[in-house]
């Protein structure tokens, strides 16, 4: 899948899809993924096993993460190029809101 | 100096190739290139080295990454979606996957399975035709006449036949059992199973602790479990309350339970259209455990349990709705992908039939046996199809319900 299709399919990021893809920041098992959302959250995001298998298939099919196997033979995910492309456009898109959000929080208090 | 070797099935168990290519180097031959039409591996001669080879299969043919890369793997030889590659560090962290591999030799073992089943139909009607004449020239003293080919070459055409058919039955069995010891090899690399559908429970199980005492267990047989999961997993979880807990389920209908202290457990039922290595890691690390994981029916069903504590927050396989709902509809959809295949199946025999009355003003009986044959299977399959639809609409409500 081309850069340009990933980003029109996955802007705006589901939260699930948006917490593996920031946890790839280096190759990581698949519990490894839950365990390190889950202290990035502080426990605010604890994800589930068959959800995170679901995503991970889906971001593996759209060639935006990628698969190996470490020395004990144990499935490691990686995030590829376009996968990083997608991060970091995702993370200027959330940027921006939190601004937006920010500029006019003051609106909202009496 | 350079050695050529010829290896004819290679693909069939890559593991054991890998483990050849190794052995290979310690004999100072070093694999340089491989001719994949003529199935020729090329070594030559160089210091003794410990190279660690392995063979991936990538239809997208991307190439190795920068990580894999990085960690010593190059490309000894390509060819399409074929590749080997090779890394000679002492100590390597991370291996290219073997996802597609995997999937390759499944293709491969289940082809070969098809091909042998049909040819081993073909082979008993051909016998069968020539043991009827051979009984029937025998019980009526039928003089046999023996007609000599109007070229003598011509003579040699049975022989031929025959030949060709032993030697294409004999590379079918070779096929499937190298290709069922490939995976094998693979699903005890991995230390799972990478193909229930095709291994069976003896060998597809293997991770599944089956080791329970015969006096602490309990079997309950229990046919219609797969068209209603809800009622399924809320039985396991009152077994389980009464000290039942489920350690496997012995051919598909059998579940066998261990008995022990009052547990909580939670049971779900899964099923996914691509199921890897990673998927067994995942759940397991997490804390399930697999009680059940075959083809059943129509599809595959895979079975997790969880024990938890009283005041423990319960387990969930899934964070939201949706995705319990997509999961229910992957399981219903084990049920009726196979409708269309039923319906086309029928309306050629309808037509068969009608075509027959048409022609030849009578109804050939052989076809309405075939047509009253169909039509027992379809309202079997009917009504596997209606179960599983309410199955799916009670899990449905249940998550509604749970909103």
């Amino acid at each position: 899948m081309s850069l340009e299709k990933v980003l029109k399919a996955y802007l705006p990021m589901t939260e699930t899809a948006f917490y593996i893809l920031l946890s790839l920041s280096e190759p990581r098992h698949g519990y490894g993924i839950i365990k390190y959302v889950e202290e990035l959250t502080k426990g605010r995001i604890k994800l589930s096993s068959g959800t995170v298998y679901s995503t991970i298939m889906k971001l593996q099919k759209d060639e935006i993460i990628t698969v190996y196997s470490d020395n004990s033979r144990k499935t490691v995910y990686e995030i590829t190029e376009i996968g990083l492309q997608l991060i970091k456009t995702e993370i200027g898109r959330i940027e921006k809101l939190y601004q937006d959000a920010k500029s006019q929080e003051v609106l909202f208090h009496e | 100096m350079s050695k050529n070797v010829f290896k004819p099935f290679w693909s069939y168990d890559v593991i054991s190739t890998e483990k050849w290519l190794s052995k290979m180097t310690a004999a100072d031959l070093i694999l340089k290139e491989v001719h994949f039409k003529s199935r020729i591996f090329v070594f030559e001669e160089e210091q003794p080295l410990s190279i660690t080879y392995q063979i991936i299969f990538d239809k997208g043919q991307k190439g190795l990454t920068k990580t894999l890369e990085n960690c010593g793997w190059n490309i000894t030889d390509k060819r399409k979606a074929w590749s080997f590659v090779e890394n000679r560090n002492q100590e390597i962290s991370l291996f290219p996957q073997r996802e597609s591999i995997i999937a390759k030799t499944k293709n491969m073992s289940f082809v070969t399975f098809i091909l042998l089943i049909l040819m081993i139909c073909y082979e008993i009607f051909n016998l069968g035709i020539q043991l009827v004449v051979f009984i029937y020239v025998r019980a009526n003293n039928t003089p046999v006449e023996y007609v000599p080919a109007p070229y003598p070459i011509l003579d040699l055409v049975p022989y031929i036949f025959v030949f060709l058919n032993i030697s294409i039955l004999t590379w079918l069995i070779f096929t499937f059992i190298k290709t069922r010891i490939g995976l094998k090899k693979l699903s005890l690399e991995s230390g799972f199973n990478v193909s229930p559908e095709l291994l069976g429970d003896s060998i597809g199980n293997t991770i599944i602790n089956k080791k329970i005492e015969a006096s602490e267990e309990l079997k309950i047989r229990k046919h219609l479990w797969p068209y209603d999961f809800v009622q399924l997993t809320e039985w396991l979880e009152h077994k389980a309350l009464e000290g039942l807990k489920l350690k496997y389920i012995k051919k598909r209908f059998t579940f066998i339970f261990e008995r022990t202290r009052p547990c909580k457990i939670k049971y779900f039922v899964d099923t996914q259209k691509k199921v890897t290595q990673g998927y067994y890691e995942i759940h397991t690390q997490a804390g399930y455990n697999l009680v059940f994981d075959s083809k059943i029916l129509f599809g595959r069903v895979i079975l997790w349990s969880k024990e938890y504590t009283e005041g423990s927050p319960v387990p969930e396989m899934f964070n939201n709705n949706e995705e319990r709902l997509d999961c229910a509809k992957r399981l219903l959809r084990n049920s009726y992908k196979w409708t269309i295949y039923w319906l086309l199946l029928g309306a050629s025999q309808i037509f068969i039939a009608i075509k027959s009355i048409f022609l030849q003003h009578r109804i050939d009986l052989s076809w309405l046996l075939i047509l009253l044959v169909w039509i027992f299977c379809i309202m079997l399959y009917l009504f596997t199809l209606y179960m599983s639809i309410r199955g799916y609409q009670k899990v449905k409500r249940k998550i509604m319900q749970n909103l």
